[in-house]
């Protein structure tokens, strides 16, 4: 019987997985509680404590914040376990928890901008309201984080291996000089 | 053709020479020579075999628009352009579509039979006795160039996203011009062209602007732009335009590096694409030696070669003129058949007014030509130009309608394109920029030179596909008249070359034929690629594994440890079964497990889709078949979402976690889908304040434990939970914990045997699985894969959606018909079940299939059979078959006319002319009773 365990090849050990190139680094965070909002987005941000969400490619501050994915729908990073239940809230927004299902890139460097060129097709000075932006062909949530030179995406688990086989085969995170745009 | 090397050569470096092969040939050349230019400078006349008849075939162009020097070159591409192909020291290359070479190819012969085989003569030939016998070797001699398989290339194509306020394509003057125009306003540029240097025709013809030579001034703009920020792409093809104006580019790979591609977004586009040199029509223009005017020059002031000795320069403009003077200049003995009679002749050329060329003659290369006034005179290369077709393959991609211009006898852009910008060549203006002060002596004044009908031999309209003037004439007697039958019938146009140079005379012929005018007959539509791109271009890095890549399992590296042979099912990298021997075997003995005591299952695919609010419930009332909003908290139940059409999309079990809160476990192939559809209609019926939808099914794993000894190992694993069956009855759930982490626990099969589903978050998913294991082992507990498992379910009857469902069925084909009859809300596919259709009594329904012909299992697929006025007619098929190990025998299911009530008939089944005989029997074959759920 076909056996696909050969053709694909095992997920990275994330906890040691990086790429590394002339001007940028690639690996996995871990620690970041996830939480899938959705409804009254502004009452949630008020609840607890978030300021304001950020959209596509915006930036990110601090350890808490909330990244807009939807009209309705954001993703809020950094509440402690057991601070928000899990289910429907009577304020009118239903949360469900997902930092398992997700796995976070972290990625840093001076050629961000050149990586997102081959990584996203919006423009970078003008993203959109919505970081649900499709990056490597997958649909991410893909923003900075304190500033322009660490840029995170969260994709979904299952698809993370595929992910990060793209980003290996970037001429950007080879060691030869590479085109930039 | 003889051509020979001269001095000069601006595109060549004569330090650096360089040798490489050609059909096994030497062939020397410099660092900077397209593999075209060394073979011409080589006296190769004979490139390639044309397409059909094998005719010796030449070389035409010098760029993009070459229809016949067609190459392979070893460990590269098919197919490439020698005219754009850099020749490279020590490189393999062999001509197309000749055999064994292209100066003798064994099918020369064919050309003796052209008239038995014109255009579209496969349409009414090879029927008798089927056309199937011949296609093969027709498809074996069809074809150009041959894929090398050695070639197993590890690198793909980068693909790059660029944004930029002004794309402009094409550098030659009119580009340049408008790419720094862009720049010095402060805006974004991006300019590309196919050609290795910018420049366009200013690398080689004459003309000075702003004061400088044409080419000197695109180099120093060409400084500018990319000193101001400008991005410049040399050897970049603006392909196509696509919806919203975006444009791919193809880069080429420099030094073997694959090529690139560009998917740029712009505000505005400028199309500076220049224009395309036609051929004159005679008889025998195809020989060898036969080229186009501008392609002389270009080999002449980029590459230092002359076309011939004894040259020929046929015309119906004046911009042939500089050739023929370039020629004489380097020594070649050059005479001008003008087709034009009044035009006043240069001093120094033998120019002869008012003639044309009738019909050349020549065995294997052009030796003379045959004009109109009869005389004869000796060549060795005709450089013919019959006029120029702006290259408007972008705008009118871009939706752009074109006009004709008698003036230039060509089509031009007509109406203008939001964001589209037409200039120089490509709009039909052959002149340099006036506005920037250029200079040039050319006037085009351009007379009509298009093939006329009834030549008594044959005149070549599209080299690269072999159709000649005869085969537009046999067209238009077969009434195949518009010009998109013309296209298709005589697949002229239809080539690698995409008609570039003969595309106008086609239309012009056609008009004459039909007695319309030219734009009367109008032209095909322009679709992307202008020009060939690697399929690599587009694959990207989305080859091999990355092209369809299966989502990862959160306990892959366990089950690799365990010996897993993986599959992929529904998108997902899964087990199959574990370990090594035969694998029959290993499934059995892994579904018995399961059957007589315990077995563990990854089930973590398993939709986990949240719905969320107080609406949840009366919404999921409409989405399921079944009623759910009966289901109380910490329940389950199972039931069928239907299509609008009333046939089963999907199964599955729902969960009521509380009061306002859902999950819809759906099939793991099917949670996008699902997902789509929940999400759809929460939009459109419900209030979107009061329902939410979250996918949560890769937050959470699912482990599972079957069999008699399930309960007894959860017992050891401590989650917090009473097992009783009174706190978990079949078909409940219940909140445990492990570890210190929240869990689910339901109580849902899939085997028929007790068994516990553990929903555990994800990164949880290792070390209670670990303690799965390791508790299991005073068990006996085996792992369980997806094989097993199928058999498993299948020994009940339980369905697979879409294995054991098609498009059409519909519950009461399952038997399921209360909801249809007791539901009093509205719900999908409500209506289409009410249909003649839904009640109609031959409907295919579910059943269970005994084979009783001691054959063995029955083919999944084979069909029912029964006698018809019609021969045998299907009357349903076998969705599933398998070996069962609890009863030691064949069984199966389908989908079978009026099953339900046929109980106990023996029916016959046919499979690859193969008989069998079944009896019909219940779907489930294993205790109906149910009595080990609980076991």
């Amino acid at each position: 019987m076909l056996d696909l365990s050969r053709t694909w090849r095992p997920e990275p050990d994330w906890a040691e997985a990086h790429l590394t190139g002339p001007d940028i680094t690639i690996r996995a965070i871990t620690g970041l509680t996830q939480r899938l909002v959705s409804g009254d987005l502004g009452r949630f941000l008020a609840r607890y404590d978030l300021g304001g969400d950020v959209g596509g490619l915006a930036v990110a501050s601090g350890e808490r914040y909330a990244v807009r994915l939807a009209r309705d729908r954001m993703l809020a990073i950094g509440l402690a376990p057991g601070e928000c239940a899990d289910g429907w809230h009577e304020e009118g927004y239903a949360v469900t928890t997902v930092g398992a299902g997700q796995r976070v890139l972290e990625m840093r460097g001076e050629g961000l901008r050149n990586l997102l060129g081959r990584a996203v097709t919006v423009d970078p000075d003008r993203a959109g309201p919505s970081a649900a932006i499709p990056f490597g062909g997958v649909t991410c949530a893909v923003y900075f984080h304190e500033g322009p030179h660490a840029l995170r995406v969260h994709v979904e688990r299952g698809l993370a291996a595929f992910l990060w086989e793209w980003l290996e085969c970037q001429p950007l995170l080879s060691e030869k000089q590479v085109f930039k745009a | 053709m003889t051509a020979w090397r001269t001095e000069g050569g601006s595109a060549i470096d004569r330090a650096r020479s360089l040798r490489f092969t050609f059909d096994g040939r030497v062939i020397e050349g410099f660092a900077g020579d397209t593999v075209a230019s060394a073979l011409l400078a080589g006296g190769v006349s004979v490139l390639g075999r044309s397409f059909k008849y094998h005719r010796p075939r030449g070389l035409w162009g010098a760029g993009v628009e070459e229809p016949n020097a067609l190459v392979d070159i070893a460990g590269d591409m098919p197919n490439t352009r020698a005219t754009q192909a850099l020749a490279v020291d020590g490189m393999a290359v062999r001509s197309v579509n000749a055999d064994p070479s292209a100066e003798k190819d064994r099918h020369a012969f064919l050309d003796a039979f052209a008239r038995f085989i014109p255009a579209a003569f496969y349409y009414k030939t090879f029927m008798v006795p089927d056309w199937h016998s011949f296609e093969p070797r027709i498809r074996q001699m069809a074809g150009l160039g041959v894929l090398d398989e050695a070639i197993q290339s590890p690198a793909f194509a980068e693909q790059i996203n660029h944004h930029c306020d002004v794309l402009v394509v094409g550098a030659g003057p009119a580009g340049l011009l408008a790419a720094r125009t862009a720049q010095r306003a402060g805006k974004r540029v991006l300019l590309c062209d196919d050609g290795r240097q910018v420049g366009g025709s200013l690398l080689f013809r004459e003309g000075a602007i702003e004061g400088k030579a044409g080419a000197d001034w695109a180099a120093d703009v060409a400084a500018e732009l990319a000193e101001a920020g400008a991005l410049v792409l040399t050897g970049t093809t603006a392909f196509g335009i696509y919806d919203h104006h975006l444009v791919g580019l193809n880069q080429k790979g420099a030094d073997g590096a694959p090529d690139r591609l560009w998917r740029v977004r712009s505000t505005s586009i400028v199309l500076a694409t220049g224009a395309i040199e036609r051929p004159l029509p005679f008889s025998n223009n195809d020989l060898p030696g036969i080229m186009s005017a501008e392609a002389a020059l270009v080999y002449l002031r980029r590459f230092g070669i002359v076309a011939g000795r004894k040259v020929m320069i046929a015309t119906n403009n004046g911009l042939a003129y500089e050739t023929a003077q370039a020629l004489a200049a380097a020594g070649a003995d050059v005479t001008v058949v003008d087709y034009r009679a009044d035009v006043p002749a240069p001093a120094g050329l033998r120019v002869l007014k008012g003639r044309t060329i009738v019909s050349a003659t020549g065995r294997g290369a052009v030796n003379a030509v045959k004009l109109s006034d009869g005389s004869v005179l000796e060549t060795d290369a005709v450089l013919a130009s019959g006029g120029f077709t702006p290259s408007v393959h972008l705008y009118c991609q871009a939706q752009g309608k074109l006009d004709w211009r008698d003036d230039i006898l060509a089509f031009v852009p007509g109406r203008p394109v939001d964001g589209v910008d037409v200039v120089g060549a490509a709009a039909g203006d052959f002149k340099l920029p006036a506005e920037i002060g250029a200079t040039e002596g050319r006037e085009f004044g351009i007379v009509a030179a298009w093939p006329k009908p009834n030549s008594k031999e044959r005149v070549w309209i599209d080299l690269q596909n072999d159709v000649t003037a005869k085969d537009v004439e046999l067209a238009v007697r077969e009434n195949f008249v518009s010009v998109e039958h013309l296209k298709r019938y005589t697949t002229l146009g239809m080539a690698t070359d995409q008609g570039k140079t003969s595309n106008v005379n086609g239309l012009a012929l056609m008009a004459e034929l039909t007695g319309r005018r030219i734009p009367e007959v109008g032209t095909t539509t322009y679709r992307p690629p202008f020009t060939p791109v690697p399929l690599a271009s587009f694959a990207g890095a989305r080859s091999g594994t990355r092209m369809k890549p299966l989502r990862r399992l959160p306990l892959e590296q366990q089950h690799r440890a365990d010996g897993a042979v993986f599959r992929d099912y529904g998108g997902w990298l899964r087990p199959a079964y574990y370990g090594d021997g035969a694998p029959d075997e290993r499934i059995q003995a892994e579904a018995r497990a399961a059957r007589n005591g315990v077995a563990l299952f990854d089930g973590s695919p398993l939709g986990k889709i949240e719905v969320i609010g107080p609406d949840a419930a009366p919404f999921l009332d409409f989405i399921y078949y079944n009623t759910m909003s009966t289901l109380a908290p910490g329940r389950c139940r199972y039931g069928f979402i239907l299509t609008e059409g009333g046939n089963v999309y999907d199964d599955g079990v729902l969960v009521r976690l509380d009061e306002n809160r859902f999950v819809v476990s759906c099939s793991s192939s099917h949670v996008a889908g699902v997902h789509g559809l929940l999400e759809e209609w929460r939009q459109d019926r419900f209030d979107k304040r009061r329902i939410f939808i979250h996918n949560a099914t890769a937050e959470m794993a699912t482990l599972t434990v079957t069999g008699p000894k399930a309960r007894a190992l959860m017992e050891v694993l401590d989650l917090g939970i009473a097992l009783d069956d009174t706190a978990l009855p079949h078909m409940a759930v219940v909140s445990g914990v492990f570890e210190g982490v929240a869990l689910r626990i339901a109580r849902i099969s899939f085997t028929g045997e007790r068994s516990y589903e553990i929903s555990v978050p994800a990164d949880r998913a290792v070390a209670l699985w670990a303690r799965l294991r390791q508790a299991g082992e005073a068990f006996g507990a085996r792992l369980l894969g997806l094989e097993a498992l199928m058999i498993l379910r299948a020994e009940k009857g339980y369905i697979v959606i879409g294995k054991d469902t098609d498009g059409t069925s519909r519950p009461m084909d399952f038997g399921l018909t209360a909801p249809l009859e007791r539901k009093k809300v509205e719900f999908i596919g409500r209506r289409s079940l009410l249909t003649e259709d839904a009640a109609l009594a031959d409907r295919r329904q579910f059943v269970g299939l005994e084979a009783i012909d001691d054959k063995g299992l029955l083919p999944t697929g084979a069909h029912g059979i029964e006698p018809s006025s019609a021969g045998l007619r299907s009357t349903g098929y076998v969705t599933s078959s398998y070996f069962s190990p609890a009863l030691q025998k064949p069984i199966a299911l389908g989908l079978i006319e009026r099953g339900l009530s046929r109980m106990g008939e023996v029916i016959e089944l046919q499979h690859l002319r193969q008989i069998r005989r079944a009896r019909i029997v219940s779907a489930c074959a294993f205790d109906e009773e149910g009595s080990r759920l609980h076991a």
